[in-house]
């Protein structure tokens, strides 16, 4: 703390400000291009200009940069009263658009520009630069993110979030002097599941949203709200912004407690899955489309006189929805449940039993010791872009995990003995060891970094985790003591809600109860079981019944299975509640109302008895106290009673490799239903480890394939040799699981299938290129 | 086209000089260059592999030294200084006089694979202006128009594979100009 | 005045080792070796030795700003960068003697404590890399570089690296981060490179030359050193002269030498029929002294104190057959060219200069052009990362006032009025091949 003066004024400063920030801390509006709260400053633009006073006699006032300068007691500058400084930052600006082209009525970034803002606030009203403007050649950079290279002012945010920030490598700055340009190496999407963000990072419109762009609207026509995402646990903060009833885009929403500047990839364009050609925007009655509204279809629907209902409610849906769900089965003396998968439901709870603790994304990010347990990138993105702060600063991260990661590369990359491949059974038994060589008076390795840490964090993907596992790394966190926290990746965005809903084994005993026969019908809400682990039996189950009611915004399995389909609201839709993985209670605003009838989850609330309604209001009262936060508040974390959960067997080591997940980080439930985002999936590929197909006898190339059995299904794929699958194992994808029908961890047989066929290598392209007009310093001999 | 087991051990030694592998992406990209005459595509994925640098990171090294480049020159390469001292010597006139010699724009290869011509910063050879330097490590001096459409001509008559590396991607790119 | 940078430059070859040695190389070593570290470093600030790369910064001061107690490893890097047009003198020690750069590197290293050195040679200067290499192997071999050096405990090696182009590598941060194997934009300053320098250890930078005159100082003393100049100048510089001079070259000469000395007697004076109508004394970033200056000793105080800058010693003639325009013109783009892309006001600055000097080229420009290029130059100065464009508009403010009258006759006169420059290979080079340090 101290202080320091602009104009005379007092500016109050926090510890390690820069003279900048303390000025916007102020309000004071001092221009700035390349300085990013979150990336820090650079000094390259040269705009954030003030005046100092001279403080000793004979010393000259200077221009300085504010962002350059470390905020000190007593400092003076002259800002608005300067005589040079607004100068200083009005001739960069005038530098900007002697390159910058006047296209701002057709730019995405009009209206919404920080240049633009910049340009009129510095007041370079007229140009006097006559020289022709110099162009350059923009970059296809894939389905997401439109490149257009001439509005470049070369503040240099993008590549300073992309590599230095988010540790990518295949996106960078190239050239020099006004020629530089910030592209990859070759055309096409990123690696990076961040790469969004140099939408947002971007001053300019040098990086615009290439999906938002094909259904364009000017952004102050936008109606917008504050959103959570719903594409993973982590909750981040959302801006939503749609336009004639249909979603445009979305973008990160500031907020200090959870993601602050940034969102990743998945949850920017998986909420496009709400312009799905295919989605549901009409009521279907055996599989007759019908005009009428949602609700009356979903009450007829209930009243039929046969049946015996069920009712599943979804960890993707929010907490009023699923109370609401639970009260309504109970007016239908029916059974119910908020998860597809027996396993999973286990899992969630007992991970969610042990959060109570978790670390914030700004606790790990200043952990000074990680471990991961999982395939962390591909289930909670965000989560791991904080890991990525601790990583890049020197801080040791561990990981252990049974099939490629992104995080694992790169945790392999900095210190190759911090990852280690094993199957997950196996993990359980490596937690447990490694707690027991914490007691020694000597640990080495991991134990001995975990031990020294002051702030170590644990970090499980819950999905993948043994509960086992998951049981034993919140015993690793309390043998550290009380300065190690331990946080789950859950495997949707209320998944720590749906938990709190359910009764113990709630999944397995409706399961069990469809099977047996005991209830004809299911109300499934936002829920796909027959895509999940447990497909095969819920394929079988449901196929017997003969009221499959299902309320979804997806055009999934089960929505194609039901006999009823309620078409329902996305996220961006309708108001409601979520906890994420922390426990957080955020809630989310409706952003616009589609013009056709969709069914809002809050208008379930019609179907309950007057009983029930005021059990749910009871029980959220109960469940998240008396104050709801309002939409984009990070809220309060709850602390719920323990759940109780129940026993169910799990896969134990087998003889045979066993199937794990190979998870993509753009993939979810929904996400695969936006097409921008899925058209990046990659290929479906049986990944196995060299050294593992060696020992099981398999002679293994990159043009081989494999035929994968389990049960009595088969699936052939293209071989894809890692090292980063773990031994015992081969991982495949979601799609794979469910054509497969498997569940995590099944034994598989392997059989060499028909060889790729091999084409000769592409023949070495050499580039043609045309010297740049004037460009003589290297006569064009550059991209 | 690709690094020998020999080479990729020369170079991992080399890297081992500094404290990190990064440092040796110059050296070895250099180590390309004069292999084949410039940096192919391919030969990236191998210097990363070395350098734990992405390709696209050593593309930012190498779009921003003027010494390193990812296509191919004539084999032989020439530089002449446009800086002051030789500037005022006369250097346009000489740069003027390479360019009809060459008959391609600067940075381009000769129709007959000769030579490529570029304009350079100042080359130390200041006494000796206007100067220049062939393949980075001739150098001319006291250069006029006369002499260095002579020196181009000479080149002209060399054989095309007399220079390591250059010949047949020389041929392959000439191909792809016309 | 005894020459110490050239001394060896009347052999035809580089000396090897032992030849070297037989003239007295690496004697120096006796009265370093042993001695207090301290003690040497007053003694460097006693000599008044300044650094030969462009700033003039006392050599002594600077490696004083070496914490005592600094981490280890402690980095000595040479800077063989010399890009700055009109200086050619690092290069005539490179290719003509480098045992003497390995003895100043060494001596240097010991006096800091350096646990390692870097030179980083230009790109261009590639085949005299390779004769600093071979030099550089010949004292590993004889045991001058390598684990306890002569049985003095102290070890070093050196490191000589191959740059690959850019004058922005010649900035000590810039070059860092080259050498560290990024591209070459400029660190930002504090912390300097004493304190953290490359892969952020203490590092001390120093041009080429510095590192050259340190042995003999050590040897022979400050005062001895200081009784090599002239006319306030310390020591022996090595100076050049290029542009339409008779005798362009490479001249050791005492520190403060006079300009009239060095350009008329040692470069033979200008052409025949040409006449001197300014010069810039160190290089193309310091601004132009006039004929009425000639006789200001060239050192770095006396220099400054007529509001120009000694530079690197690298005297560029302008005559009065090329346009003052076109001249400045050339520098400038030079700059704009070479701007590492980092900041605004060089990356976008400086092209805007080019162009505004085009249009007095095209006879396009107006009074208010004349004005813009005033007041840019007035706004780009200061507000910069690092000092390229500073020095890039440093000689074009001073055109602004010295040839005033040239602007507004190329307004008036719709354009320029001079003939392009000719082409004029050097008289002397007949035949001459590589020349300079001789007189």
């Amino acid at each position: 703390m101290g202080t320091l003066y602009i104009d005379d004024q007092p500016v109050e400063f926090q510890p390690g400000d820069n003279v900048l920030d303390a000025a916007k801390r102020a309000n004071i509006e001092v221009p700035y291009f390349c300085y990013h709260p979150a990336l820090g400053a650079v000094g390259s633009c040269r705009v954030c200009a003030m005046e100092t006073v001279p403080s000793r006699e004979g010393e000259q006032p200077r221009t300085v940069m504010t962002c350059t300068l470390k905020a000190q007691d007593g400092m003076r500058f002259r800002f608005a009263q300067s005589d040079k400084a607004p100068g200083v930052s009005k001739t960069m600006v005038e530098f900007y658009m002697t390159r910058h082209p006047n296209d701002c009525p057709v730019c995405d970034e009009g209206g919404d520009c920080h240049l633009q803002n910049m340009t009129v606030e510095v007041g370079h009203a007229y140009r006097r630069f006559d020289g022709q403007k110099k162009t350059y050649p923009n970059q296809l950079l894939g389905p997401l993110v439109w490149n257009t290279a001439n509005r470049c002012i070369t503040c240099y945010r993008c590549v300073r979030f992309y590599q230095d920030y988010a540790l990518g490598d295949d996106f960078g700055a190239m050239g020099s002097r006004n020629n530089v340009l910030f592209r990859r190496i070759d055309d096409g999407a990123f690696d990076s599941p961040f790469a969004g963000n140099i939408i947002t990072v971007c001053p300019t419109g040098t990086f615009t949203d290439k999906v938002f762009r094909r259904k364009y609207s000017r952004t102050w026509m936008l109606k917008k709200s504050a959103s959570i995402c719903a594409h993973c646990s982590v909750g981040c903060h959302v801006e939503p912004g749609a336009r004639a009833g249909t979603l445009r885009r979305v973008v990160p929403n500031e907020n200090s407690a959870v993601n602050q500047y940034f969102i990743c990839d998945r949850g920017r364009y998986a909420p496009h899955a709400s312009e799905a050609a295919n989605r549901p925007l009409q009521v279907k009655v055996g599989g007759q489309l019908r005009q009428e509204p949602a609700l009356a279809v979903l009450r007829q629907a209930l009243a039929v006189s046969d049946a015996r209902w069920g009712v599943m409610g979804s960890a993707r849906e929010d907490v009023v929805t699923n109370l609401v769900l639970q009260q309504l089965a109970s007016d239908l003396n029916a059974p119910f449940t908020a998860f597809t998968d027996p396993l999973t439901e286990v899992r969630t709870k007992t991970a969610v039993n042990l959060s109570l603790s978790a670390p914030s994304l700004q606790d790990i990010e200043a952990a000074d010791c990680i471990l991961v347990v999982g395939e962390l990138t591909e289930h909670a993105p965000m989560m791991e872009l904080a890991v990525r702060q601790a990583l890049k600063q020197g801080k040791p991260v561990m990981m252990l995990h049974a099939a490629a990661s992104l995080l694992a590369g790169m945790v392999r990359k900095q210190r190759s003995l911090q990852a280690q491949t094993q199957a997950p059974v196996l993990w359980a038994e490596t937690l447990q060891k490694l707690i027991s060589s914490l007691s020694q008076e000597q640990a080495d390795g991991w134990a001995a970094l975990l031990k020294n840490a002051k702030a170590p964090v644990l970090l499980g993907v819950a999905e993948v985790m043994p509960t086992a596992a998951i049981k034993a790394l919140a015993e690793l966190a309390a043998v550290l003591g009380e300065q190690a926290r331990v946080g789950f990746a859950l495997p949707a965005a209320n998944s720590f809600g749906a938990a709190q809903v359910s009764q113990a084994g709630s999944s397995e005993q409706l399961l069990e109860a469809l099977e047996r026969g005991d209830i004809n019908a299911l109300l499934v809400v936002g829920a796909d079981p027959m895509s999940g682990w447990q497909g095969e039996r819920w394929s079988k189950a449901l196929a017997k019944i003969q009221h499959l009611v299902v309320v979804d915004h997806i055009h999934s399995a089960t929505v194609q299975a039901a006999t009823v389909v309620v078409p329902s609201a996305t996220v961006s839709e309708h108001n409601g509640v979520f906890i994420n993985y922390e426990g957080r209670v955020q809630s989310f605003a409706k952003a616009y109302s589609r013009e056709t009838q969709v069914l809002l989850q809050e208008e379930l609330i019609a179907l309950l008895s007057g009983d029930a309604r005021a059990r749910v209001q009871s029980q959220l009262l109960s469940m998240l106290g008396s104050v709801m936060p309002s939409p984009g508040s990070t809220g309060s974390r709850i602390k719920p009673a323990t759940l109780p959960i129940g026993q169910l067997a799990e896969a134990v080591l087998g003889n045979g490799p066993a199937l794990v997940l190979q998870g993509w980080h753009g993939e979810e439930e929904v996400a695969g239903f936006a097409t921008e985002l899925a058209s990046l999936t990659p290929h479906d590929s049986v990944g196995i480890a060299p050294a593992y197909a060696k020992a099981l006898g398999l002679t293994l190339d990159k043009n081989s394939r494999l035929t994968i059995s389990v049960h009595n299904k088969q699936l052939t794929l293209p071989v894809s040799l890692s090292a980063q699958v773990a031994e015992g194992c081969v991982a495949v994808s979601r799609r794979a699981f469910a054509e497969l029908q498997a569940r995590l961890g099944d034994e598989v047989k392997l059989t060499a299938a028909m060889r790729l066929s091999e084409e000769p290598a592409a023949p070495s392209v050499v580039a043609h290129f045309t010297p740049l007009q004037g460009d003589n310093s290297n006569g064009g001999l550059r991209p | 086209m690709s690094l020998t087991e020999h080479e990729i051990e020369h170079l991992r030694e080399h890297i081992e000089h500094y404290p990190e592998k990064r440092a040796g992406a110059i050296y070895c990209l250099y180590y390309v260059q004069d292999k084949y005459g410039y940096i192919p595509r391919a030969s990236l994925d191998e210097v990363s592999e070395l350098t734990d640098l992405s390709p696209t990171q050593l593309d930012e090294l190498i779009t921003f030294y003027t010494l390193l480049r990812r296509r191919p020159v004539g084999r032989r390469l020439i530089r002449i200084c446009d800086s002051i001292s030789c500037y005022t010597r006369g250097s346009e006139q000489v740069l003027a006089a390479a360019k009809e010699a060459s008959g391609v724009e600067f940075g381009q290869i000769s129709k007959d694979g000769a030579v490529t011509v570029l304009p350079s910063i100042c080359l130390g050879l200041c006494d000796r202006a206007p100067a220049g330097l062939v393949d980075d490590s001739e150098d001319l001096g006291e250069l006029t128009p006369e002499k260095i459409r002579d020196l181009i001509c000479s080149y002209a008559a060399e054989t095309l594979d007399s220079k390591s590396g250059g010949g047949q991607q020389i041929l392959a790119v000439l191909k792809d100009q016309q | 005045m005894e020459k110490v940078l050239s001394r060896n430059f009347h052999h035809a070859q580089p000396l090897d080792l032992a030849t070297y040695r037989a003239g007295g190389g690496y004697d120096s070593l006796q009265s370093i070796f042993g001695r207090d570290r301290e003690e040497m470093v007053n003694e460097l600030r006693a000599s008044g030795l300044r650094g030969c790369g462009g700033a003039g910064f006392s050599t002594g001061l600077k490696w004083s700003f070496l914490a005592k107690d600094a981490p280890r490893p402690v980095y000595l890097v040479i800077n063989l960068d010399e890009s700055e047009p009109g200086s050619c003198k690092d290069r005539q020690v490179l290719y003509r003697d480098p045992h003497t750069i390995v003895e100043g590197v060494l001596a240097s290293a010991y006096i800091i404590g350096a646990d390692k050195a870097f030179v980083f040679v230009r790109g261009e200067y590639k085949v005299g890399a390779a004769k600093l290499e071979k030099a550089v192997q010949e004292a590993r071999d004889a045991g001058l570089l390598g684990d306890n050096i002569l049985g003095s405990g102290f070890s070093l090696d050196i490191d000589v690296h191959l740059s690959a182009g850019r004058y922005i590598c010649g900035e000590e941060t810039a070059l860092l981060n080259a050498l560290e194997g990024y591209r070459a934009n400029p660190r930002s300053k504090p912390p300097f490179p004493a304190v953290k320098g490359l892969w952020g250890q203490p590092t001390i930078v120093n041009n080429m030359e510095t590192v050259c005159h340190v042995p003999s100082i050590m040897h022979k003393g400050a005062q001895w050193f200081q009784g090599q100049g002239q006319n306030g100048g310390s020591g022996t510089h090595l100076f050049q002269v290029s542009g339409p001079v008779k005798n362009p070259g490479v001249f050791e000469l005492p520190m403060g030498v006079t300009a009239r000395e060095l350009i008329y007697d040692h470069a033979g004076g200008l052409l025949d029929g040409r006449k001197l109508i300014a010069f810039q004394p160190g290089g193309s970033s310091t601004p132009f002294m006039t004929p009425d200056q000639l006789d200001t000793p060239m050192h770095f105080d006396a220099v400054a104190k007529i509001g120009s800058r000694l530079g690197t010693g690298g005297v560029i003639i302008m005559d009065d057959t090329i346009c003052p325009l076109k001249y400045t013109r050339n520098l400038i783009e030079f700059y704009a060219r070479e701007s590492c892309g980092f900041c605004t006001p060089c990356r976008d600055g400086l092209p805007y200069l080019v162009h505004l000097f085009d249009k007095f080229e095209l006879g396009t420009a107006t009074a208010a052009d004349h004005q813009t290029i005033l007041e840019l130059c007035g706004l780009i100065g200061p507000n910069t990362h690092c000092a390229l464009a500073p020095g890039a508009v440093m000689p074009v403010q001073s055109a602004l006032q010295l040839f005033d009258d040239e602007f507004k006759k190329h307004i008036a006169a719709k354009g320029c009025s001079y003939s392009p420059v000719a082409a004029t290979a050097s008289q002397a080079a007949a035949g001459a091949g590589v020349q300079g340090g001789h007189h």
